[in-house]
């Protein structure tokens, strides 16, 4: 097992390696890389020196010039960021002037919460779902089920995200739900556990949005591979033996299915660091999902380039803690 | 199968709940503690009340002696005389021994008192709030509150009046302007503003290494800036110009006790330290809103709100609900949403409602690319204006909440012509210059001209659908006389790219606007070159001249003599097809008072207080 991990993180070189320079590529060819994506100012109402020094400066910081001025060529300039990565220093974001590691961590916390609150709440709807619609094979709450979480699958979240703040978070329709953010104005009066109910109310409609589309990717697998394992020998042999339906079916059939489980638990992972931009713009929440966006449309390139490293870096880690997970979880599976 | 509960199980179930325990007692305890910040926190505020209770008399004392007066401490008449002359030989002198109160201030209103938040929305998220190096407008608007500069612009008569300074003197050729700084003012951390505050200040705006080069080209005629003795600063300049009094008395004056800094990268990363001498002072900026408090120290007439915070939503509709939800005490609403809400007795009845045009409202317009054979006549270029109705735009697309513009100048603004008239919608009249201009129309059902068909293109930012629903219409117009025109939406920066390649036959944008612009960026020939912003090649030799004259002359009724001059130059010779200003909108929360706007700039927030009775917070 030793040497399987040692082999696998090995190979994780070559790939990061072909990841980071198409990153790279693309990130360099968009147009508008030192003008700041037309965003640094407002319109193009400065004049040309203005603008050319504002060029200089861009072209500098990203490090497309040397000291003298003089350009680098674009094999260089890959290299000497992979360097400055290599050593630990993510970049410093051109736009927020403040270092990568800093908007990571002050979006992060808000984006986790968020996702991870969401997926909870999936799991603890699909799983019993699956089960559920399992076993009544064909008859009218399999197929509802089905039916509606397929239904909300095809909801669009900008057009639900929208109807549920134009009546929920109305005062001429429902005002139950606050509209925007993530925390009242006066939370400097509050207490701790009314902070916390504070926060938990703000969430309720972004959680909602994050989660109703999920229910039937997942039921639907869990469903699938219960079936399966109702048609397997050993089920057969632990009906056989007498074993009472229950037992068979938690211990023996739904253990069995959650393997499959493993896989998309893990690849979901690097997923929770990301947020969605379109929860995140129509809630108004500053996350991890408009930093990346606005961060392309400034042509924030060291936010760019570092948040999908990181992003690269944690979905090969995911892959090979799902591969390890499935060798502790299914001792058959061996990887030598 | 051994399915026994084992002592294995049982020393982990302990376990788990010990450690439920622990976080719920930790959280209690937690709970506890905050509890008595919260206290302890209060007490704090009642002594910073009692601190500017104390302020207020100190202030009233050093005004009017012993004799004190009931009520708000701001009205009594000063006993010096603000003087406003010009001198024998040709200087301009200004003083106001007292900070000029707001007109319709609210302090001698019966039922005026200090206390409550303002809770307004930003938009859009500041990226930094460091002074010169920020650019969005959010930024901008908390720093109006914190940061003061030498003078200010009055709402009503759009001068330029001493504010940190005391006076102000211009030499008669308007290269020397000398300022004296008040000797009352402080910055919030107690420290007097001093000459050498204002020459740090400037010396940090004309630092190469920070990154304000947008602001610091306006400084390019700064010859020099000098202090002499602790109150005194002298600005010298290399040509007259215009703006000279504008461009030096509103830079915003930094504390030099605060930001000193030995390397110009440090002051670039310093986003979130704000510090000045404005009423109020920056206390956080969290993920999702900015929070100013009260400058207890203010040397000016004390802020009315103990609090004004900025939060960030960006949705417009979820702006107006958190403002109708009272998460919010304005909301500056869309178009359509105005249309919508101000047809509502019951919500205008209880919410202020403003539209009005601000002279420093920008415009949107469609640029001719003159270079090109089709636009390189004034006659197609009129009758181009005179196939779209205006009119018909802003009432569909604008819900009629904007006006028309005839040049480049604001129709409030002084520099503006009042004796240009629109160019009317007129398809026929239309036809017929474009005859004379030379176009006949071919078998295809397009103009032609010297052979070539009337078809070109026009580039569009694609974040902007208004814009795009603008562009269709007007394709539909010039369709029906016979011209192709095809509409290329474009990301903003690659459409940038393409003016500033001029690779273009036309597009739409809009300029930010001010109350006096200086028309040689965007009209004089010589900003074609080089990527200017003259990006459609408008060249005309007349023109040329009248605005280096005007960029020369000082005397503001002359100078707008020749600025109507060069707009109806502008006005002959179309090289943009200018289409409308909109309307600023306001909805402000009811429990405001004296909100009404003041001049030409709207609803002064400066202004507004809330009475006693109705304050919602603390």
């Amino acid at each position: 097992m030793t040497t399987y991990i040692i082999r696998r993180l090995l190979l994780m070189i070559p790939t990061l390696l072909g990841m980071t320079f198409m990153l790279f590529a693309v990130v360099r060819f968009a147009p508008g890389l030192t003008t700041g994506g037309g965003q640094f100012s407002a319109g193009i109402m400065q004049s040309r020196q203005a603008q050319k020094q504002e060029q200089q400066i861009m072209e500098r910081r990203l490090h497309l010039v040397d000291k003298n001025g003089h350009p680098i060529n674009l094999v260089m300039q890959y290299i000497l960021w992979l360097k400055s990565t290599c050593e630990g220093h993510l970049g410093t974001s051109i736009v927020y002037q403040e270092p990568v590691l800093t908007l990571i961590e002050q979006r992060l916390p808000v984006t986790l919460t968020i996702n991870a609150i969401a997926m909870a709440v999936i799991y603890l709807v699909s799983l019993p779902g699956g089960l559920i619609t399992a076993l009544n094979q064909g008859r009218l709450i399999d197929r509802g089920y089905g039916f509606f979480s397929l239904a909300l699958y095809s909801l669009p979240v900008i057009w639900l995200g929208s109807t549920l703040l134009g009546f929920f978070a109305n005062p001429q329709y429902f005002n139950w739900f606050p509209s925007a953010g993530l925390h009242s104005t006066n939370t400097g009066d509050m207490t701790y556990f009314r902070y916390i109910a504070d926060y938990l109310y703000h969430i309720v409609l972004p959680i909602v949005c994050s989660v109703y589309g999920g229910f039937a990717f997942l039921s639907k697998q869990i469903r699938g591979s219960i079936l399966e394992n109702l048609q397997q020998d050993y089920v057969r042999t632990a009906r056989a033996k007498g074993l009472p339906e229950s037992t068979v079916l938690v211990r023996h059939v739904f253990r069995n299915s959650l393997l499959n489980l493993i896989t998309l638990t893990g690849m979901s992972l690097p997923g929770l660091l990301g947020g969605s931009v379109i929860i995140e713009q129509i809630f108004s929440i500053n996350g991890m999902g408009r930093l990346a966006y606005t961060s392309t449309l400034s042509r924030d390139l060291p936010v760019i380039q570092d948040l999908a490293l990181v992003g690269s870096v944690l979905t090969l880690l995911s892959y090979l803690a799902v591969d390890i997970c499935y060798h502790l979880a299914d001792p058959r599976v061996i990887y030598d | 199968m051994d399915n026994r509960f084992t002592l294995k199980d049982f020393i982990f179930t302990v376990l788990l709940l010990l450690i439920i325990g622990a976080a719920v007692l930790a959280m209690g305890q937690f709970n506890y503690v905050n509890k008595q910040v919260i206290a302890l926190s209060s007490q704090i505020k009642t002594l910073n009340e009692q601190q500017l209770a104390q302020t207020q008399l100190l202030q009233q004392i050093v005004r009017h002696g012993l004799r004190i007066q009931s009520g708000a401490g701001q009205t009594a008449k000063t006993s010096q005389k603000d003087i406003r002359e010009t001198l024998p030989d040709g200087t301009r002198y200004v003083c106001y021994p007292n900070p000029p109160l707001l007109p319709h201030n609210p302090y001698s209103l019966p039922d005026y008192a200090r206390g409550d938040w303002l809770v307004e929305n930003l938009g859009e998220q500041p990226r930094t709030l460091t002074p010169f190096v920020a650019r969005d407008e959010g930024a901008t608007v908390v720093q109006g509150w914190v940061q003061e500069s030498l003078l200010s612009r009055d709402p009503v008569t759009l001068k330029w009046e001493p504010w940190l300074a005391r006076s102000y003197r211009v030499s008669p050729n308007g290269l020397k302007i000398t300022f004296k700084i008040r000797r009352r003012a402080c910055f919030s951390n107690g420290h007097p503003v001093t000459a050498q505050d204002v020459l740090f200040s400037y010396n940090t705006m004309m630092n190469p290494g920070v990154d304000d080069a947008p602001q610091r080209v306006y400084f390019n005629d700064v010859k020099s800036c000098r202090t002499v003795g602790k109150h005194t600063v002298i600005f010298t300049f290399k040509h007259p110009y215009f703006k000279s009094l504008e461009v030096v008395g509103g830079l915003s004056i930094l504390p030099e006790s605060v930001y000193k800094f030995k390397k110009a990268g440090q002051f670039n990363k310093r986003g979130r330290l704000l510090v000045g001498s404005g009423p109020y002072m920056f206390d956080k900026w969290t993920s999702g809103e900015i929070v100013l408090v009260r400058n207890p120290r203010y040397w000016g007439p004390l802020p009315t709100f103990n609090r004004i915070i900025y939060r960030v939503i960006q949705n417009p509709q979820a702006a107006l609900q958190a403002f109708l939800g009272g998460q919010l005490d304005t909301d500056p609403p869309e178009p359509s949403q105005w249309v919508k809400y101000i047809k509502q007795p019951k919500f205008t009845q209880t919410h202020h409602c403003y539209k009005f045009l601000t002279p420093a409202a920008g415009y949107e317009f469609v640029c001719w690319n003159l270079k090109k054979p089709e636009f390189k006549d004034r006659l197609t270029r009129t009758a181009l204006c005179m196939l779209v109705d205006r009119n018909a735009i802003i009432k569909t697309f604008m819900y009629g909440l904007a006006q028309p513009m005839t040049g480049p100048f604001n129709p409030l603004s002084p520099q503006n012509n009042p004796n240009i008239k629109p160019i009317a919608y007129d398809p026929a009249k239309a036809r017929v210059l474009l005859r004379r201009a030379g176009w006949k129309m071919g078998t295809d059902g397009i103009l032609h001209r010297d052979g070539k068909a009337f078809k070109f293109q026009i580039l569009l930012p694609s974040r902007d659908p208004l814009i795009q629903k603008i562009c269709v219409y007007m394709k539909q117009q010039f369709a029906k006389a016979g011209i192709d025109m095809s509409v290329q939406p474009l990301e903003f920066s690659v459409m940038i790219e393409k003016i500033d390649d001029r690779q273009f036959s036309s597009f739409f944008l809009g300029w930010s606007g001010g109350i006096e612009n200086d028309p040689y960026q965007i009209w004089d020939s010589a900003s074609y070159a080089d990527k200017g912003s003259n990006a459609g090649d408008f060249d005309n030799a007349q023109a040329d001249k009248l605005i280096s004259e005007g960029r020369r002359e000082m005397n503001t009724a002359k100078r707008m003599a020749i600025w109507h001059k060069f707009q109806a130059i502008v006005y002959h010779e179309q090289p943009y097809m200018f289409l409308f200003t909109s309307d600023a909108l306001m909805f402000i929360n009811e429990r405001f008072h004296n909100t009404a706007p003041v001049g030409k700039f709207g609803p002064l927030e400066a202004n507004w207080f809330v009475p006693l009775k109705l304050q919602k917070y603390q």
